[in-house]
């Protein structure tokens, strides 16, 4: 029911990143390569595939991102890594890995060398009534509609910020949704924005083409994009049954008097996307906060490698900029990985990640354009009363979590044991964040100021009985003594 | 109730299964989520919390966030977005902890 083993290299993450790692590894001469990813399938969230069961008769029709996506993932299936799907990696220790298959078995795998390529998933934003069905990401909304061609329901209202708000809204009219209205809480961006991105856009025209392309598409089929609002509360019995959006001034936070009822039975909400930080944090790694990249990100070199000797770390979970970036990212960890396994010399690695290096950069002005076009603003934060569920594991409210803190404390640790919140099945994903927001408001400091919840293997629930049995834990401890 | 969208000829949905929903029949696909399944049908309340009671649905839809738990062949805390039906499941929407 266990295994012990080693490898050269192991990388957890199948998406883009992961994968190009594992190609330019292979291909800079490692030998043993393990992806390992929690889905059935190579691709992660953005080249997702049809489950077995679908049948694939026209690629093209499927869209471009799956066509780059299948490509991607063929020539990672073909690399000659091996892959082990349907399993989690719930713990690091030094250089071991623990992995938990599901159907049962569990284990350790020794790597020579560590690449961490999570990915990201949608900024969770509290606001009353984000607990009832019908309120989902929009990245999960997109996904269901994309990959399951199932409506979540028969009106959507779309929320959030940012391109990918644009591009979702677009993506799922195409494919039959009925979108009411996408609101966009960054104002209209004036020409100087515009001038901005434009000057950005030489060698991404194709990203500024999709942009563009999905715009028109959206003002063609009339439907509303209403920049400056957001949705500031959801209503219902047991489901969605309305929408209340208000105006926001630059800061996010709504003007009084602008509330607007809408009628929808759907809200997706995409502000945008955290890091899965969970594993680079377990290892000890040194974090930065940046809220336009999501939040706290590992600080990496030009090699991508973290603080943490022999692991390095690639694509979203390092701070959100999309697939493009992730692949350039992932190619350049496996090279690196090669050099420091002895594959490939410094100077070889240089001039293989060369080319890498310089499509990044082009990507950096143009993401970093988008950035100054749509900030996160602090009002996102501030949309919970007292009485929302903040944490949605442990159902705990606003008003709990400022209850608890004791006199000046400022700790989110505390309100954890307290309250609970954050120790639920998401271990925090969803409330971490917004706890340290509301303590920090509270306690007038800002939200990095705040020590973050102490990550605590394991980082995804796993069978308690297989962690008893396993102690992957022990025999680093008696390593390093 | 259907609210599966039509293909336009670029994929084919898998044959057609049946599953049961809280004892129910219900007609799925091959290549479903448990989650898509059940919202191809409306069926959009998974689960009633612990605590309040309350209802609950998919939300992240990629296995992040654990807000889709039903029960599979009597097993509590199955994520519905990172399940896939097959035929004759038996799918019973969870109160609490469904133990």
């Amino acid at each position: 029911m266990s295994f012990e083993r080693s490898r050269q290299l192991v990388i957890v993450g199948g998406g883009p990143a992961g994968m190009a790692a594992a190609i330019s590894a292979r291909a800079a001469g490692v030998e043993e390569v393990t992806v390992i990813d929690e889905r059935p399938h190579l691709g992660g969230q953005i080249y997702k595939q049809f489950a077995a069961g679908w049948k694939v008769l026209d690629p093209r029709r499927a869209g471009k991102e799956f066509v780059r996506g299948r490509r991607v993932i063929e020539e990672a299936e073909r690399c000659g890594a091996e892959v082990m799907p349907g399993s989690v990696v719930w713990g690091i220790w030094g250089d071991r890995v623990a992995v938990y298959r599901e159907g049962g078995d569990a284990g350790v795998i020794v790597a020579g060398r560590i690449i961490l390529a999570p990915g990201a998933y949608d900024r969770p934003v509290a606001f009353p009534g984000w607990t009832l069905p019908g309120v989902m990401t929009a990245g999960g909304a997109q996904s269901l509609v994309k990959a399951q061609r199932v409506i979540p329901g028969r009106r959507i209202l779309m929320a959030g910020s940012g391109p990918l708000i644009l591009a979702f809204s677009a993506q799922i009219h195409r494919y039959g949704a009925n979108v009411v209205a996408v609101c966009e809480a960054a104002p209209f961006p004036g020409p100087r924005r515009m001038l901005d991105l434009a000057a950005a856009a030489p060698g991404n025209f194709d990203l500024l083409a999709d942009g563009l392309g999905y715009m028109s598409y959206l003002a063609r089929k009339r439907v509303p994009y209403r920049y400056s609002h957001m949705i500031v509360r959801a209503e219902g019995k047991d489901e969605v049954e309305r929408a209340v959006i208000a105006r926001v001034d630059e800061q996010w936070r709504p003007v009084p008097g602008t509330e607007q009822s809408i009628d929808v039975d759907t809200i997706c909400v995409g502000y945008g996307f955290f890091p899965s930080i969970e594993l680079s944090r377990v290892i000890g790694a040194q974090h930065v906060y940046d809220e336009d990249l999501g939040g706290h990100v590992p600080v990496r070199d030009r090699w991508m490698r973290t603080t943490q000797p022999g692991v390095f770390a690639a694509g979203d979970g390092t701070g959100v900029a999309g697939s493009h970036v992730a692949l350039e990212e992932g190619s350049i960890a496996g090279i690196a990985a090669a050099m420091e396994l002895g594959k490939v010399t410094e100077a070889e690695a240089d001039h293989l990640a060369r080319p890498k290096r310089e499509r990044l950069a082009r990507l950096e002005r143009f993401r970093s354009a988008l950035n100054k076009t749509y900030p996160v603003g602090p009002g996102v934060y501030e949309l919970a009363s007292p009485e929302t569920v903040v944490c949605r594991c442990e159902e705990v409210t606003a008003a709990e979590i400022l209850d608890s803190l004791v006199a000046d404390s400022s700790d989110p640790n505390g309100v954890k044991s307290i309250t609970r919140a954050g120790m639920g099945l998401c271990q925090g994903r969803n409330c971490q964040r917004q706890i340290a927001a509301l303590i920090a408001r509270h306690a007038g400091k800002k939200i990095d100021e705040l020590p973050v919840f102490t990550p605590r293997p394991p980082v995804k629930p796993v069978p308690i009985d297989l962690i008893a049995e396993e102690r992957p834990e022990e025999a680093w401890i008696t390593e390093v003594g | 109730m259907d609210r599966r969208l039509p293909t336009h000829g670029d994929v084919s949905r898998g044959e057609t299964i049946t599953i049961e929903v809280d004892g129910e029949p219900m007609a799925a696909h091959l290549g479903e989520t448990v989650a898509g399944a059940l919202m191809a049908e409306g069926r959009r309340v998974f689960r009633e919390t612990f605590r309040r009671s309350r209802p609950r649905g998919l939300y992240c839809g990629m296995g992040v966030c654990f807000d889709c738990l039903v029960v599979i062949d009597g097993q509590p805390n199955n994520r519905a977005c990172m399940t896939y039906v097959t035929d004759g499941m038996k799918v019973a929407t969870q109160k609490g902890w469904g133990e």
